[in-house]
Parts: C-alpha cells; structure tokens; sequence
C-alpha cells in the first residue's frame, strides 16, 4: 500500500469520517460518498428518543472530546451535532458527498492496484479511480432485518421495523407488540410505554443487561473495561501465559467471579420478576458467553420497573404466525395489537462489491472474516473499517484508522498472505468455538476490545500500555480504558513523545525507526 | 485463620514472582530490543508492582478458588435436579 494516493471512502458515519481525518491528515486525498443526505451514520436518523448507551467519557473521539455540557448517555441529536462538528473542525466536510450512493467496485482497468468506483447521484451516474478504497459502511444501518411469519398477509395492523419507528406518534394509542430483546427493542418498548395503550415485549432469549450503574453505585466502566475484567472473560485467540493459568487452574476463581457478577445483576435487575406463562427474565447462558453476543445492552433504568409493574408485559417465546388482529405466540397466548415493531437488527450489503471479491471475502453464515477485522489477504487495496463491533465503537474505529494509516505511510509491514489467512482461519475456530451465533459473529470483538485495540497497537510499534503516572501498574490492572487513553495515538503524535518500537514486520523488513 | 492467611500469601508470592520476571521480560527486553530507553526500569517497575500486588490479594484469591471449587459441583448438582 506504499503507493496510496487517493482513497475513496464508502461512508460518512463516525467510521468514515475518522478515517478520512486520519488519511487527509498524512496528506492524501480523500473523498467520501454518504448515500443519505447528511453524514453521521445511525446517527443520521434514529429511531425515537435514541441515544448513545454509554457514559459520555467512552463514547468520543480520543483527540476531540465532547463537548462540556454534553449531557450523559448523550441524546442522539445531541451526538449527530458532535460529528457535524468534528468535521469542520478538522476540515473535511469538502470532502464528502451527500446523496451519492456507490453502486459497484472494480478493480481498476489500467492494471494499477485500486478500484474503480461508480457512484450514482441524482439519478446519473459516474466512475472515479482510486488506489485505495476503505468500506466504512458499518454494522447497523445497511438493510432492515424484518423475519416474516405465516399469515402476514392477513395481518390487518402495522408491520413496522424500529428505525422507522422515528417518533412516539406511530404508536400512540395503540396496542403495540416490539419483538426482540436488545438495545432497540428495549428503546422501543419504553417509547410505546410512554403513549401506548398497551405494549409487549416478545423474545426468544433473555440476556443478561449492564447496569449504567453496577450495584447502583459503581459506573459499569469499572466492572468491564479493565485489563483485571479482560483476563476474567473466555480467553482471547492468544492468551498470555497468567491467562491461561487464570482459566487452567485457577478456573474456580473465573467462575466464582462470574457466578457472583450474575447474583449481582439477578438482584439488581430483580431479573426472577414472573412474566407472561410464569417464565421469569433470568438468562439460560452464563454471563460470560451472553455478553459476547449480538443483544449485549445497557438498557434503560426504567425498563424492569415498568415490565414488574406490567406496564410492559414480556412474553418469552416466538411468533407463531400472525391473525386478522394481532400475533399468536408459540406459548399458545394470542395478543390483540395493531403495531408490531421488529427490533430485530440489520443485514449488511456488500451488493456494491464484485461477486468474485464477494467469493474472497466468504460466504459464511456468520459474516466474513477479516486479518485484523480490517483486510483481506485477496482483496488488495481494500480496506473495511468499522467492520467490528465493540463497546467503544468510535476509540475501536479510530486506531482502526491509525493502523490503516501506519500501514500506507510504511510504518509497519503485513505478514505475508499465508500468514494473515491462517491468522483468520485461527480466529474462525476461536470464535466458533463458544461465541453465540449471528450472522454479525464475524466482526464482532466487544469485550475482548482491549486485547484487539493492543494488537493494533503493537502492529505499528506503539505501546498498548497507556496508563500513566505512578500509579500506572495499578490503573492498568484495575482503571477502565476509555478513549483519552489514545489521545497520542489517534492525533498521531504518539511516536514523537513515546518512542516508536519496530513492529515485528517492520523489523523483519528492515525498516529502521 | 493465621494458617490461611500465611499460605494465601505465599501462594500470591510465587505468582507475583513468575507474573513479574514474565511482565518485565515483556516490557523490559522488548523495549531494549527496539532500542526504546527506559524500558528496563519500567519493566522492573510493573514487575515489582504485580509482584506486591499478589502479596496483598494471595488470601483473598485462595478464597475465592476455594469457593469455586466447592460452590461449582453443588450448583451442577442443583442444576441437574431441576432438569431431572
């Protein structure tokens, strides 16, 4: 990627735009093609009263903070104005193009590595050239995942998905069923609380929930994004030797741990609460294993009260099929409702890249896979970023940007491709081994973010290690990392300050710091 | 109890040892190797810092293993009742 000059980026969500601050900052030339007509993602156009699900602190840009004021669990418009103006702020809003939809890829005719791009705008459409395009497109606003069931033809009420659901007013005075049990269902359950005259919750499975605070007391950073809560989790594709011990013999430690985790959050959450049929909302996966799949939330405060308070009745089951006036669950109750909203998440398009790129990239039923969630070893000059689902998104996307970076300016080296393909082939087997199934498996990091974010550090010869002072060893073991651990790293100038190390590659290489 | 606490904390010194001389090998000689200074110092630094560590919490993790070893094969025991 030495000779990159030009980069196309598909999306102008918080992934697309990091990017294209990081690269135009390195002084390449960057355009970005958003298809909406405003940049920001999901942030662009949320469902009713969304938000960001986590404190303020964790969910930023490390090197352009929220500004002071901003409220916690930032609103989402509040945050859509938030990447409004950290595009001006570093001046690439010329960069990008609203309204322009990129309809396919291929690889460039002049046999030069890089792709050419169509893009349709208005109705026409055009081609541009570019040694490098990076997929920004993200995890959650592609296509709406809407399951039919029998007899939806008959269905006499609305049929909606959440992200249409953009107001209260589709659901005011209405009999409302939401099915799904995440983020958004949850959201959309206490949207139709507030105005309904009756609201459901249907879901397969009951998962365990993070308190925004852990026993009312303790924000939720604390007991999750510390390196000590890491070694506790399943362990990473490379385990350190004190990890593999942690889960060899000292295995009663980790399951105590988890165990107790559970009774805090079983009494917490008062998750025993009798629902529909006397099923409760205990979860059947242990924490450790649940919060590694796709409806890993920080619901609501005022969600469990208002289900105990049967406000919301919860239902533990599936749809059968739909009637003339409403929904038969598989329990047998039939539920009188004339909105349905499916919160049952999104399918990712990749239409826009070649079949036989499609081909390389996987056909599996879990999502592709990718060397270090952002190449493929056959897809030169191809880069996803924001293919990876974590807790903190906006820090993962950003050094995502910064490898990706390092990488064009020579600062580190790819193994070669055999290596990355075994890489990814070890990962497939890590992850199929116990991480719950979805058809998103294959990007999906969450916890286990800290150990990728040390990857991609050390690929290009910084240090993972970003406590300071002190007391650094303590907070490394205990301290949260949040995105102002990264400040240096994300604006760049964390190599004057620090030392660059060679990475392994670029050792091997010869290159010289 | 003085028993316990003794052999909790000498356990949590053979950690910390093996847990250090393996964080400074970590810190320490990969900084070294890249010629990044200070790295030795750095490397003893967390080094003796895990290995204190372990001193003060070795009771408290014998208990929690002791813990889990007993507490896990009642809760299958009680989990395959209720199954059954």
């Amino acid at each position: 990627m030495n000779d990159v000059k030009r980069v196309g980026i598909i999306g102008a969500g918080v992934a697309g735009i990091a990017t294209a601050k990081t690269l135009t900052a390195q002084g390449l030339d960057c355009t970005v093609f958003e298809k909406a007509d405003r940049l920001g993602g999901v942030w662009a156009d949320g469902y009713s009263n969304f938000g960001v699900q986590a404190q303020k602190e964790l969910y930023q840009f490390p090197d352009w903070p929220l500004p002071k004021g901003t409220p916690n669990f930032t609103p989402g418009p509040v945050f859509q104005q938030y990447l409004e103006d950290f595009v001006d702020h570093f001046d690439i809003r010329s960069k990008i193009r609203l309204g322009a939809r990129v309809t396919g890829l291929e690889r460039r005719g002049d046999g030069m590595p890089g792709w050419a791009m169509t893009v349709g705008v208005n109705g026409e459409t055009y081609e541009e050239v570019f040694d490098l395009v990076v997929v920004a497109t993200g995890l959650y606003s592609n296509t709406p995942n809407m399951p039919s069931f029998p007899g939806e033809s008959d269905y006499q009420g609305a049929i909606l998905h959440n992200s249409e659901v953009k107001t209260r007013a589709p659901l005011e005075g209405r009999r409302v069923v939401v099915v799904g049990y995440g983020k958004s269902a949850t959201d959309a359950a206490l949207e139709a609380a507030a105005v309904a005259d009756e609201v459901h919750i249907v879901f397969r499975e009951a998962h365990w929930p993070v308190p925004r605070k852990l026993a009312g007391v303790l924000p939720f950073k604390w007991g999750m994004l510390s390196r000590m809560s890491g070694a506790l989790l399943n362990p990473y594709q490379r385990p350190s030797p004190l990890v593999r011990w942690v889960h060899g013999p000292g295995k009663p430690i980790v399951w105590i741990f988890w165990r107790l985790v559970e009774l805090l959050l079983y009494v917490q959450c008062r998750l025993g609460t009798r629902i529909a049929k006397g099923k409760n909302l205990v979860p059947s996966t242990p924490i450790e294993v649940d919060c590694f799949g796709e409806s890993t939330m920080v619901p609501r405060p005022e969600l469990y009260g208002l289900i105990r308070a049967g406000r919301i009745s919860a239902h533990r089951t599936e749809i059968e099929r739909y009637t003339p006036k409403g929904v038969l669950l598989k329990d047998g109750e039939e539920l009188d409702v004339d909105r349905v909203v499916l919160a049952t998440g999104w399918k990712s398009d990749y239409s826009f890249i070649p079949s036989d790129a499609r081909e390389s990239l996987g056909t599996d039923d879990d999502g592709f896979y990718l060397y270090r969630h952002i190449l493929h070893p056959d897809l030169p000059n191809l880069a996803f970023i924001g293919h990876s689902s974590t807790f903190l998104s906006v820090l993962t996307y950003c050094l995502q940007a910064r490898w990706l970076a390092e990488l064009i300016a020579g600062g580190m080296v790819l193994p070669d491709q055999a290596s990355m393909r075994q890489d990814i082939e070890e990962m497939k087997i890590w992850k199929r081994a116990w991480m719950p199934f979805s058809a998103g498996r294959g990007a999906r990091v969450l916890l286990h973010m800290l150990h990728y974010h040390d990857e991609l550090l050390t690929d290009f010869g910084a240090n993972p290690l970003r406590k300071r002072g002190i007391l650094a060893p303590l907070k490394e073991l205990f301290a949260p990392y949040q995105p102002s651990d990264y400040t240096l790293i994300v604006s760049g100038d964390w190599d004057a300050l620090e030392g660059r190390s060679l990475s392994p590659g670029a050792r091997s290489a010869g290159i010289t710091s | 109890m003085d028993n316990f606490l003794l052999i909790g904390t000498a356990l949590g010194a053979l950690l910390g040892l093996l847990h250090g001389v393996y964080l400074f090998r970590q810190i320490a000689v990969r900084a070294t190797a890249d010629g990044i200074p200070g790295g030795k110092a750095q490397g003893l630094y967390y080094a003796l810092w895990a290995f204190i560590l372990w001193i003060l919490f070795g009771s408290y993790v014998l208990a929690f293993w002791i813990l889990g070893l007993l507490a896990y094969p009642i809760v299958r025991l009680v989990q395959r009742q209720r199954v059954a």
